[in-house]
């Protein structure tokens, strides 16, 4: 369905896609054949951009209650929601996470890193990312480590420790404290390979036999 | 800062050798007279960004650019390169020496794959910096006839040599010359570097296993003054001879030493008791760092009764007052005292031991002072026992 260049969502038995909540939309008037409806289309896929300036599309959008709903999504892959509507009953569902209503109040930050663990513990050397303080070491329980985190601690594993304050969506403030331990992917044999080149490449222009007579 | 910390520059005759520790890091600094600085190994001041050596230089209004010959590196564990990279790069005319296998195909390929992580500093962030300075005044050297800005230890290595002063009938010749490590040593070294970046595994930091086999001890003369500074040697679990190797060699410089930095902040792991015999004096001045981290602190009591009872001589930068962090909120400490057992400052206790001693004549005893939170090693569990 086109208007205007503007490209307006809906499936082939004529109910809208609700894609920023998931309350069922009702299409109001007019349908659309599927041919018209990507008749505009270069792909598979096609580009949602300035749906609220087109008034034709708000009105064919409202909710069952009247409310025009925003929309939110860049792109959308209509080829799989028109496969899908054949099979589905004609609403099309597009789950959407609702806005978090909670708010965390951040009182200190730390980044960690392991230096050595010790049973049931790990000390930690501890860099204040809130106040310029000193360095510090803590030893820190292994029980305050999330369970998916504890294979990640091992000397020289960087973790990051948040505290603070969350509010709750109706209106419990709760103490918080959270150690997250940083994951990062290892290095391929390739790039292990590309960079020792690399090296040797960079001490060939470096005159080491005079560094064998340091005198 | 230290309360007491000294502000005049020894005499252009005095030979001086001050040592710099927290808690957690070690820093020689030493005047070999007639304006000549050496920097060995580097750790970090109080105030928790200056290098404790280019600190203490400029207190004493030493322009470390120009005065410092040497920085020596002894090994990469943390606690002794924290600095380093600001130090040797103010210390422009001085040569950066180092193992040999810190400047191999290895390492360098480590510095570049965790430069790439952007991780906090580690002692591979630390030594990638220097690498990269010392690389561009190299390549600044290209073809000249300069001295080379970096320089290898290795087995009874000369590092540095000053001819003797021309206005004196005494000897004011100095050398410098390393004691290890072994070509055995550092061949060993080079495969422990490569196996700290296996494929495909999830990243820590690299931390180096025992580093202190590799360690760089050196061996200085100053005219008849000898001084042994032993880095972290170990000799106990040290399979490529450690300081049975150095006192055993036929080919190391001669004669006694009567001063000594104690090797690895005094545990029993780096004694050596023909070191004593066959290196030192009797009852030499020792000095030495300790080393506290988590439950582990270096020296033990029994430790400083040993070290003790070969000389009563004996002093240490800094003590294990472990000072609980202050300057948060309440709230904060609160929450921070329940999840943690401990949590205090890592450079709470700091200090510097300092000895002097007149080139000219040589045969005056060694002057000891100490600062901040030094003190004669006899003192540091006195309060436990009383």
């Amino acid at each position: 369905m086109k208007s205007g260049g503007e490209a307006v969502l809906e499936s082939s038995h004529g109910v809208a896609a609700d894609l920023s909540s998931s309350r069922r939309l009702v299409r109001d008037k007019a349908t659309l054949s599927v041919d018209e409806e990507f008749a505009n289309l270069t792909g598979s896929r096609m580009e949602y951009r300035g749906f609220l300036s087109d008034p034709q599309a708000l009105r064919r959008f409202k909710s069952p209650e009247g409310n025009v709903l925003p929309f939110c999504s860049d792109t959308m892959d209509l080829k799989r929601l028109r496969a899908e509507s054949a099979e589905k009953p004609a609403v099309v569902w597009v789950p959407v996470i609702p806005p978090s209503l909670q708010e965390f109040h951040v009182l200190q930050k730390f980044e960690g890193i392991v230096r050595s663990v010790q049973g049931d513990s790990f000390v930690a050397r501890l860099v204040d990312k809130t106040n310029a303080n000193c360095e510090e070491e803590a030893e820190i329980p292994l029980a305050e480590v999330m369970p998916g985190d504890q294979d990640l601690v091992k000397p020289g594993a960087v973790f990051y420790w948040v505290m603070g304050y969350r509010r709750e969506e109706y209106g419990q403030v709760y103490r918080f404290s959270m150690i997250r331990f940083q994951r990062l992917p290892g290095w391929s044999r390739g790039e292990i390979e590309r960079t020792k080149e690399a090296a040797a490449i960079f001490l060939s222009f470096l005159d080491l036999e005079r560094a064998n007579h340091p005198a | 800062m230290i309360s007491n910390e000294p502000t005049i520059p020894p005499d252009g005759d005095e030979l001086e050798i001050s040592l710099f520790g927290p808690g957690f890091g070690e820093c020689i600094v030493a005047h070999v007279g007639w304006g000549d600085w050496i920097i060995v190994d580097s750790c970090i001041a109080p105030d928790g960004r200056t290098p404790a050596g280019l600190a203490y230089l400029k207190r004493l209004g030493v322009d470390a650019s120009t005065s410092v010959k040497r920085v020596v590196a002894t090994h990469w564990h943390q606690d002794h390169v924290r600095g380093l990279a600001q130090t040797v790069s103010a210390c422009s005319s001085a040569k950066f020496i180092c193992s040999q296998a810190l400047w191999s195909k290895e390492f360098v390929t480590l510095t570049d794959l965790w430069k790439k992580t952007g991780l906090p500093s580690s002692p591979v962030n630390e030594l990638s910096q220097v690498i990269e300075t010392l690389a561009r005044s190299a390549e600044a050297l290209k073809g000249g006839e300069g001295e080379y800005p970096f320089g290898f230890a290795a087995h009874n290595q000369c590092l540095w040599r000053r001819r003797a002063v021309s206005d004196t009938s005494h000897d004011t010749s100095a050398e410098l010359h390393s004691l290890s490590p072994s070509d055995a040593a550092i061949k060993k070294s080079l495969e422990m570097i490569a196996s700290l970046f296996p494929a495909g595994e999830i990243l820590t930091r690299p931390i180096p296993q025992r580093p202190n086999l590799f360690s760089v001890v050196l061996w200085l003369r100053v005219g008849d003054i000898r001084m042994l500074l032993g880095a972290d040697m170990e000799q106990k679990g040290n399979p490529f001879g450690g300081w049975k190797l150095i006192v055993e060699s036929s080919e190391r410089p001669d004669g006694k030493a009567s001063l000594f930095k104690i090797p690895h902040h005094g545990s029993e792991t780096g004694e050596y008791g023909a070191v004593w015999t066959e290196m030192l004096i009797s009852e030499p001045v020792a000095m030495l760092a300790p080393f506290n981290l988590g439950r582990v602190k270096l020296p033990t009591e029994k430790d400083a009764q040993r070290i003790l009872g070969r000389t009563k001589c004996s002093f240490i930068t800094a003590d294990f007052n472990d000072r609980s962090s202050r300057g948060r909120t309440g709230i904060v400490n609160r929450m921070i005292h329940r999840t943690v057992r401990y949590i205090k400052n890592v450079n709470a206790s700091f200090g510097q031991v300092r000895a002097r001693k007149k080139i000219i004549p040589a045969s005056g005893n060694w002057m000891v002072d100490v600062f901040g939170d030094a003190k004669p090693l006899g003192n540091l569990f006195a309060g436990k026992r009383a």
